[in-house]
């Protein structure tokens, strides 16, 4: 069965929705998200905690905390500033279950790969930005959002491929949260393989995430809570696609 | 009773017990692990749950868990130096209530494939990596037989190891795929492969069931 996961987006403390990871508007309450989409039965929350600057900043200790509290039998999943396993374990300590990697796969592989070493690669997510460019996969520095070197790209890419993390989130963050469709050649182009990849975007349109959704490589969709709320999107999903392919909650 | 002993325990279970609401449970930090998510779950059971990293505090719960995510070879090296190894084993002999959970399951085996380590040994079923090379994360039904839970789930996994051998422990297996083992019980100890503390209302409903069968 494929997941879908509600995202919760947030920065300083406050639920967020991200237009193309520039532009963050507040969004309403964190612990109402996360507790409306636990009794929705949504499969798992992605925690998102936007860091601004180059500098390295330490995980959101209060974000998890108040959605753990709210969606406490939810599995999830925690990205923003995990940078050492001194971090990854204290996230889990708070009611994490699985930890999510941006900015430490680009400043300290070693770094990364020790975290797995000691979770286990199925509690280790590693977050993509990419986006193409004249028919080339680029991937973006989370921190900066400026394009990497190919050099560093294909280490990062290597990683995946050779299943060094669990799963991949494959974000693009210049169509991420504008309306736009998520384009599908980045996921033709990382050849991640069987279900490894879970989309984070937009996801508006329902013929794409059906056409997501019946992709072998995708394990899940990453939907913005607004979404989910205005739409009533979880239920159309379901009903769509049934129960070999999604889980449906009673 | 946080910090008592067997006899305390043994004389509630004598009186007007609640085996949920009641219990204290014992959560191994191993210094891995998702505590936070199953401190949570057994605190919104009702019980009484608190972490347990040394010998005294694992003796005095009336259930002992030993959680999911992390590495086994981390867990045992924690269990090893913490003395706990040796305890978890003798509290097993005593018959007294152990539930693994995901890798706390294949930690009860005799060896694990991950990080080619020896476990502790009370199950008699060793760890080996999934066919497919790569985790299977998720939530997927299990079928039952033999007196295990009458919900199928689904439930919540995320594992890339799984436990091999003692058919005739297993009590239920996870619905497609390999039909690796989902639950395995011997005497007082069960081990499961899913996450009922994050498979919502199936896995508060087992867990609920859970506790009433081994602490009443």
């Amino acid at each position: 069965m494929k997941r879908l996961i509600g995202s919760i987006a947030s920065t300083q403390g406050r639920l967020v929705q991200s237009l193309g990871f520039r532009d963050l508007r507040l969004s309403g309450s964190i612990d109402t998200a996360s507790r409306v989409l636990e009794e929705w039965g949504i499969d798992e929350l992605f925690v998102a905690a936007f860091q601004r600057g180059p500098h390295p900043s330490k995980p959101d200790r209060l974000v998890i905390q108040r959605v753990a509290d709210a969606a406490p039998a939810t599995p999830l999943a925690y990205a923003g500033g995990i940078d050492t396993l001194v971090d990854a374990r204290r996230v889990l300590d708070l009611g994490v279950d699985r930890v999510a990697l941006s900015g430490v796969l680009w400043s300290d592989m070693s770094e990364a790969y020790r975290i797995v070493e000691s979770l286990g690669q199925e509690s280790v997510i590693a977050v993509m930005h990419v986006f193409m460019h004249k028919g080339k996969l680029l991937h973006l520095d989370p921190r900066t959002m400026q394009p990497r070197r190919p050099g560093q790209s294909e280490l990062v890419t290597a990683a995946l491929r050779e299943r060094c993390f669990g799963e991949c989130i494959v974000v693009s963050p210049r169509t991420h949260g504008l309306g736009e469709p998520f384009d599908e050649d980045i996921l033709d182009e990382l050849h991640l393989g069987d279900r490894r990849a879970v989309v984070w975007g937009s996801l508006e349109s329902a013929d794409q995430r059906s056409r997501l959704l019946r992709r072998s490589d995708v394990a899940g969709l990453v939907f913005d809570h607004r979404l989910l709320f205005h739409d009533a999107a979880l239920d159309r999903i379901r009903a769509t696609h049934g129960p070999d392919e999604v889980r449906l909650v009673p | 009773m946080g910090d008592g002993n067997i006899s305390t325990c043994s004389e509630i279970h004598r009186g007007d017990w609640d085996p949920v609401s009641q219990a204290t449970v014992g959560i191994v930090d191993y210094g891995v692990g998702n505590l936070g998510s199953l401190l949570r779950a057994f605190a919104d059971l009702g019980s009484r749950p608190k972490l347990a990293a040394d010998v005294e505090t694992v003796r005095g719960c009336d259930l002992l868990v030993l959680p999911g995510v992390g590495t086994a070879k981390t867990a045992m090296g924690a269990m090893r130096e913490s003395g706990l190894q040796q305890e978890i084993g003798d509290r097993v002999l005593r018959e007294q209530p152990t539930l693994g959970i995901c890798l706390g399951l294949q930690v009860l085996g005799t060896h694990s494939a991950e990080g080619d380590v020896n476990c502790l040994g009370l199950l008699p079923v060793t760890t080996v990596k999934l066919a497919h090379g790569g985790s299977d994360i998720g939530w997927f039904e299990v079928q039952g037989h033999r007196g295990a839970s009458a919900d199928p789930g689904p439930y919540f996994f995320s594992h890339s190891y799984f436990v091999k051998g003692a058919d005739d422990l297993v009590v239920s297996r996870k619905v497609g795929s390999q039909r690796e083992v989902a639950e395995i019980r011997l005497g007082a100890l069960t081990g499961v492969q899913f996450h009922p503390e994050k498979s919502q209302r199936s896995g508060r409903r087992f867990l609920d069931e859970y506790m009433t069968r081994v602490l009443a």
